[in-house]
This record gives structure tokens, sequence and C-alpha cells, in this order.
């Protein structure tokens, strides 16, 4: 495919999809917006679609480290029994009401995913174990914060002295606060920029890797 | 209708900047220190002759975009570097839409840097769409590949702290960027060098240095002094009881 279709054409298109969804969003007419609106259903069209690319991928990829016999193989060939044996038993009508998928459903994907969620817990402590390290003066700040916020949060911090709490959350309404919105004003004109710079076409590194040098 | 005179008047700063770096004025970039460590993270990789992991978050059809955009920015300069150094990158999407995308940026860098043939379509390792099972396959293959480096960019959630904590277990040097406010305080205080913000957005323009590219980051800056001056107009006023400016803003 030559770099015009595979650079210019994509970049044509989203420029102008971009420049009509602005229009869109100022203008109240309802013909615009039932255009935005398809407009917004070919995206999640496109990315369901994309998950059937997904299990190609996931497939090949597997299917290479099993014919290889790669360290571990027959969890890869594990994975994909059981994505298959969902895709097969979800597909069978009515749709996602075969008892085998709603089985593994209901008791090995919703507790492996609270499992997965669970161990942030754990991981939260290590990390605060790890962060909260007076090493420095910029360290030392987030740790006296730090136990100034999670003894707020806690019900002990006011029992030990019930100015902790006026402490802490003066520490959370007033500089956490302003770094966040000053962040957050940050986060808005990056975007803006970005935007610019990508309807533009200036921005251009996500097309066929036409990415610069620094 | 302020936000359209805001885009407006947005625009014509972007402009005007665009137009002063074409005629030679180009803007001084600060210096950001998460994409200098970059080159630092693929050095290590490559002396260490272990794989770097890559991976881009935020979904393509929603707020989040832009991050995902800058991730794939990111993503063709490490790529290049990676090929032109031979170090072994491995990219993992986040959803399955990112997949055709890495993969040719991923392909094209490698074409670019001369090396077609070093590129294999196994080193994009797909997981899953789900969160949590893309997060545990993400940290199942920090655990089993030990790479020398981790890179994630773009919009995180839960899994953030899953993967720098993995990282920082196997000992990977990590470096990420995010704009979710709320991954910020872990992203910072769990990673070797990172981006916050709007530091992401700005990758495209620093890494190419291309003279309008930063001519629009410098119009940022114009922007946030237009903010700023607002801000302080509003409390004068708001202080005084004149409302006009607080009801003129209010969304």
């Amino acid at each position: 495919m030559s770099t015009f279709y595979r650079s210019q054409v994509p970049l044509i298109i989203a420029s102008l999809l971009a420049a009509f969804m602005i229009v869109e969003f100022f203008l109240d007419w309802a013909v615009l917006r039932t255009i935005s609106s398809d407009i917004q259903s070919w995206g999640v069209v496109i990315s369901a679609f994309a998950l059937g690319l997904g299990v190609v991928t996931l497939t090949r990829n597997n299917v290479g480290i099993i014919r290889r016999r790669e360290k571990n193989w027959p969890y890869y060939l594990w994975c994909l029994i059981i994505m298959f044996t969902m895709i097969g038993s979800g597909l069978i009508g009515p749709l996602g009401k075969h008892p085998v998928f709603l089985w593994l459903y209901n008791n090995a994907f919703i507790h492996l995913s609270s499992t997965m969620y669970s161990i942030l817990a754990f991981f939260i402590t290590t990390a605060a174990v790890r962060a909260f390290r007076a090493r420095n003066i910029d360290a030392a700040l987030v740790l006296v914060s730090g136990v100034f916020v999670i003894m707020t949060l806690a019900p002990i911090g006011a029992t030990i002295w019930s100015g902790i709490p006026l402490i802490g959350q003066w520490f959370l309404d007033v500089p956490n606060m302003a770094g966040m919105r000053g962040i957050i004003i940050g986060i808005g004109l990056g975007v803006l920029t970005l935007g610019i710079r990508t309807i533009l076409g200036y921005e251009r590194a996500h097309l066929a890797g036409s990415g610069g040098e620094k | 209708m302020f936000q359209l005179v805001f885009l407006l008047v947005f625009g014509i700063i972007v402009a005007i900047m665009i137009y002063m770096a074409k005629k030679g004025k180009v803007p001084e970039i600060r210096r950001l220190p998460g994409i200098d460590a970059l080159d630092e993270v693929i050095g290590r990789a490559t002396e260490m002759g272990k794989s770097i992991i890559y991976t881009v978050g935020g979904l393509l059809t929603d707020v989040e975009a832009p991050q995902a955009i800058a991730g794939f920015t990111m993503l063709s300069y490490v790529a290049r570097k990676a090929a032109k150094t031979n170090t072994d990158l491995r990219v993992v999407p986040r959803f399955a839409v990112h997949i055709p995308v890495v993969t040719d940026i991923v392909q094209a860098a490698y074409l670019a840097e001369g090396h077609p043939e070093k590129f294999n379509a196994e080193k994009i390792h797909y997981y899953s769409d789900t969160q949590f099972a893309f997060a545990t396959g993400v940290m199942g293959q920090i655990a089993r590949d030990k790479p020398a480096s981790l890179i994630m960019m773009g919009a995180w959630w839960a899994e953030c702290l899953q993967f720098l904590e993995t990282a920082a277990i196997h000992n990977v040097m990590s470096v990420g960027g995010t704009a979710n406010t709320h991954q910020i305080p872990f992203i910072v205080l769990c990673t070797s060098e990172c981006l916050i913000g709007e530091e992401i957005f700005a990758a495209g323009a620093y890494l190419s240095r291309d003279p309008v590219s930063v001519g629009t980051i410098a119009a940022g800056d114009v922007g946030r002094y237009v903010i700023l001056t607002m801000i302080g107009v509003g409390v004068v006023l708001a202080t005084a009881g004149i409302k006009w400016l607080t009801d003129i803003v209010k969304l």
C-alpha cells in the first residue's frame, strides 16, 4: 500500500471528521446531531469488529508458542481452550445464556477479576512503603501530607487528636485541589493543541510510523 | 458561547505562533525528563540484552483518545530506536482496536531503519479488552520475560499500579505517562521518570522538534496566561461582588 493511502488518507478522514464534530458541538442542528451520532456509532462498530482481530492475534501468537513447545506452552493451550469455550458457548442461542457460559462467567471470570482488583490493596501498601521514605525534602513533604490524609480518612485519626482531620482536610482542599486544577487546565490545553496539530496534519507519528527523531 | 469564543481566541493564538515559527522564531521548549528517559530505558535494554515492554492505554472512541494518540507517537520513536539498536521490543495493545495501529507503527519503524526482516508480528501481544484480564496478561509477561524496561503511556486506571509494582518486584526500570489525574500519584511515585498531564501531549512536538508543532506548544503556554489572567480578574471581581465573569465562564 502506498504512503498516500497509509498516511494521507487516514489523516484527511480524521481531520474532516474532527472538524465536523467541533462544528456539530457548537451548532444545535438536528441533522448535524444525527450525522454525529452515526459517526460515533461507526467508531463503536469498528471497535467491536476489532475484537475479532484480537482473537486472531491471540490465537496466532499462542499457536506459535505451542507449536514451538516454548516454556509454559500448556498455559497458552489452556488459554485458547478457555477462550474458545467462552466464545462458543456464548454464541449458542439465546446469546450469553448457555449454562456453560454462565457457569464460567459466574464462577471463574467474576472471581478472577475481583481477585486481581483486590491485589491492588497489597500493591498500594508496598508502593506506600517505598514512597514514604523521607530521602529528601520532596519525599518528606509527601510523607507528612500522606500521613495526615490517611489519618483523616481513618477513624483513629480523630480519636488521637481532633486537629488531625482538620489538617488532613486542608491538605486535600487546598494544596491538593490547587495542584489538581492546575494539572487539569494543562491537560485541557494539551488536548486542544494536540487536536489542532492532528487536524492540521502535523501530528502524524501514529500514521504508518512516520514519527521523527529527537 | 464562552467555549466557542475561547476556542476561536485559542485558534488565533495557535495561528500566530505557527506563523512566527515558520518565519524562524521557534520558541524554546523546556526539557521533559520523561521523554529523555526513553533513550535511557532503550539503552538499558540494549546493554542488558533484554526486552522492552511497551503498552499503550486509552480507547480510541472515548475522551481518552488523545492519550492513546500520544502513546502511539512515543511508540513510533521507541520502535525506531529499538530497530536501530537491535533491541527486542514487545508491544502490548490495551484494546483490540489498537492492534492494527501498533502493528503498522512498529512495522514502519523497522522498515524506516532498514531492517524490515526483523519485524515479528508475534511481538505484538494482545491479551484482552477486559481490564483485569489485560492486567493479568501484562503482569504475567513482566514476570516471565523479565524485561529490562517497561514503558506505559496513555490512559490508565487500576492496572497502572499493578504494572508498576510488578515491574518493581522484578527490577524492571519503568517510564510512565498519563493524563488521568487519579493515576498521576502512582505514576509519579512508582516510575523512574514520568510524564504527567499535558506533558504526554507535547511528546510529538518534543520528539520531532518540528518548528510548527513546537509553535503550538507555545500557543498552549499563551493560553495558560490567558486563563491565569481570567482567574485573577475573576477572583478580584467575585470578591467585589461582581459576578458577570463567573456567569460567562459557567459551563
